[in-house]
């Protein structure tokens, strides 16, 4: 391979791995909506319940059992019946309060979103080793400057000057850059920067 | 001898199941990302939106059939070659931990991955991408409801392909695409012109010669605004704009086309002797060398390097680009070079004879029809290339013989009377690979008389009533 097609591969490969985070990111973001909707499910369908179940207590305790029950039994029978309407009175206002984060740290509710946890977690693990992909160790391209309108630029710095040097492309897209302060920065590197305080992307020491 | 074969899809899988055909012994080791031992075929994304099946990851073909002296490790994400010292390097992407396997030789198998366009807004939430498993859930989460409506971006088989499934299962679809035209890499005119036609009759809306400037979120919608000043909102939007190799992790270690796919020579060999390279990661070089990720290809590239590390003397075919999708009950295919292709690599001597036919005899009750075009060079009357439209199935065959004629160099004299078959139910007793080839010498005879050349022909008794 000669020198000038090494660095068009190599631009390459930084914006493939920039399309392939950008995907990623993009996926994980609809996987943790996935996981927020299933907890709003989760907790819609725990307070139905609940609430049910209060509204059936408070009938029995109302109408029930009382003519048909002799007198000794009718205070158990009534002491039983409130401390199960206290009960689920006392879960339905705790659920409805209940934040969504400690909602889900709750083991019945984590064992319902495992499959989404899953999901979430290995994706985290695939975006965290593509940042620290060995190739980058060799390019002498700062990670600032691994954004995909960059690359096309430097891409057709090396087509029109074959011979320009990796610290030459850098001085420029840096001027170019300062002059694109403004435009949006990909969702994903702010949210790897927002999530793991990590730049994008890591570069080994 | 250790075998490493890292992605253990199609082109890996075919690797492992040919070389253990005949080696028992050596020891092979695949690393798959994947959980799952079948892997998932995209075409299945279509075919669970068309209703062919329920789920698009019943859909598979290539197994690991659990051999003796092979180990599938899965859920394992490789992460550094080090082609120097003989290593791969992989993480348990459940836990975390390490693995370290060392080669002998390594088959490099990890395939392709979606293309992300540039404008602002392809990284939003209701963008999303055709590949693999979970875009096909989120394809079809995005697409059940009432009316919804969704605009298909792309410029190959895929997004035709997805645009009408999604139109199969009740979801208003647009289609755009940068070319004035449909599909120009893959076919001329003709075929084009079938090709939309039948997506227009379907109620696809079509923009040609636009570009997607920018997607904004609005609400639960987007809003997709174009160059031509135009904006629209959609639902969600899919796009399909062409596969990359997944070659990272050779970067710098062996050498690739600009790219990024792996060049190997006829038996897969890159330009590391140790390492080769399969399915979609890689490109053979040679005269149809044209980077073009294909199942078809990948299945035989990782066959052939099976067997080649096995010891058998194999070499690839020239892999032509042969491609055949359905829509609408269309089948459309394609061969070798179009036109604009052959013009920029055999020169400018380039010929496109079109035709009209019936595919079967219309007194049986089925009014089948033919669109076909060949591509020759009029100067040696070498075939480079063929395209066909078709409402019958079994014209498929026609594709194979005209990829077979254009792969051993025919000439259209020679495919004019080449050897074919005639069922009365299934073809014409002239087969239409033999006619395209008729057409050519024909219109070479016209140009040697310095008469007229009819360049396009219809067949039949009157318009296409068929051959009685
Ligand atoms: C929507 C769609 C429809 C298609 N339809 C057709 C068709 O009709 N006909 C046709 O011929 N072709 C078709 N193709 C093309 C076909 O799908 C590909 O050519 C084929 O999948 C290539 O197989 P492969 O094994 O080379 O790569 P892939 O299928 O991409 O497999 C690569 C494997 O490597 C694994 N992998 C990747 N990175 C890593 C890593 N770092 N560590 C571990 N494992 C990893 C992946 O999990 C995957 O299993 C279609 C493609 C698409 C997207």
């Amino acid at each position: 391979m000669d020198g000038n097609n090494e660095k068009l591969v190599l631009l390459e490969h930084l914006r493939q791995l920039n399309d392939t985070l950008t995907r990623l990111s993009a996926r994980r973001r609809r996987l943790r909506a996935e996981r927020r909707v299933r907890l709003g499910q989760l907790k819609n369908t725990v307070t139905f319940i609940l609430s049910f179940v209060l509204t059936a207590l408070a009938a029995v305790l109302a109408f029930f059992g009382l003519p048909f029950l002799p007198i000794d039994k009718i205070i158990a029978y009534v002491v039983g019946t409130a401390v199960a309407f206290f009960t689920t009175l006392y879960l339905l206002i705790y659920y409805s309060i209940l934040n969504r984060d400690r909602f889900s740290r709750q083991k019945w509710v984590k064992k319902r979103l495992q499959p989404v946890n899953t999901k979430i977690s290995r994706m985290d693990t695939e975006i965290r080793s593509l940042l620290s992909a060995s190739f980058l160790d060799a390019i002498p391209l700062d990670a600032r400057l691994i954004d995909k309108q960059l690359l096309a630029e430097a891409h057709e710095m090396v087509v029109a000057e074959p011979e320009i040097s990796w610290v030459e492309i850098e001085r420029r897209l840096d001027t170019q850059l300062m002059l694109q302060r403004t435009r949006r920065q990909s969702l994903f590197a702010s949210e790897w920067f927002r999530l793991f305080g990590a730049s994008f992307p890591e570069k080994r020491a | 001898m250790k075998i490493v074969v890292i992605g253990g899809a199609h082109a890996g899988l075919s690797a492992v199941n040919a070389f253990r055909q005949v080696n028992e012994t050596d020891e092979v080791v695949i690393l798959e990302k994947n959980l799952r031992e079948r892997p998932f075929i995209s075409a299945g994304i279509k075919l669970a939106l068309n209703g062919r099946v329920t789920s698009a990851e019943q859909v598979n073909f290539e197994h690991f059939e659990g051999q003796p002296n092979t180990t599938y490790r899965s859920g394992v994400l490789v992460e550094r070659v080090d082609a120097a010292a003989k290593k791969v390097y992989a993480r348990t992407i459940d836990n975390g931990s390490i693995i370290e396997e060392s080669y002998d030789k390594l088959i490099y198998a990890l395939g392709s991955s979606a293309r992300v366009p540039s404008f602002v807004g392809a990284d939003l939430d209701r963008v999303v991408f055709v590949k693999d498993e979970q875009d096909a859930v989120d394809i079809n989460k995005f697409a059940k409801g009432f009316r919804k409506r969704a605009l298909v971006y792309g410029g190959g088989p895929v997004s035709p392909e997805l645009a009408a499934a999604l139109a199969h299962s009740g979801v208003h679809v647009t289609f755009v695409t940068r070319s004035k035209r449909l599909m120009t890499r893959y076919f001329d005119q003709a075929i084009q012109e079938d090709l939309e036609k039948t997506l227009t009759d379907n109620k696809v809306v079509l923009r040609k010669g636009q570009e997607v400037v920018s997607v904004d979120n609005q609400g639960k919608k987007i809003e997709v605004n174009f160059n031509n000043g135009t904006s629209e909102v959609f639902d969600f939007m899919a796009i399909a704009a062409g596969l990359q190799p997944n070659t990272m992790l050779l970067a710098g270690q062996v050498d690739m086309r600009e790219n990024g796919a792996i060049v190997v020579d006829d038996t897969m060999k890159s330009s590391n002797p140790d390492i080769y390279a399969i399915g979609d990661s890689a490109v053979v070089d040679g005269k149809f060398d044209q980077y073009f990720p294909l199942m078809s290809a990948a299945l035989k590239m990782g066959r052939v390097a099976g067997y080649a590390v096995a010891g058998l003397d194999v070499k690839i075919q020239p892999i032509l680009r042969t491609i055949g999708f359905s829509i609408f009950d269309r089948f459309f295919y394609k061969t070798g070079l179009t036109v604009e292709a052959a013009k920029e690599r055999i020169g400018d001597h380039i010929e496109r004879p079109d035709i009209h036919t019936p595919a079967t005899i219309h007194a049986l009750g089925e009014q089948t029809d033919i669109v076909a075009s060949l591509i020759y060079d009029y100067e040696s009357g070498i075939v480079y290339g063929a395209q066909i439209s078709t409402n019958a199935p079994a014209a498929a065959e026609v594709i194979t013989t005209l990829s077979h004629a254009v792969s051993s160099g025919l000439t259209v004299t020679e495919l004019a009377f080449l050897d074919t078959y005639f069922e009365s139910e299934i073809n014409l007793p002239y087969s239409v690979a033999n006619r395209l080839g008729e057409m050519g010498v024909i219109a070479e005879a016209k140009r040697a008389a310095g008469k007229a050349i009819d360049r396009n022909t219809v067949d039949g008794d009157d318009n296409l009533n068929g051959f009685q």
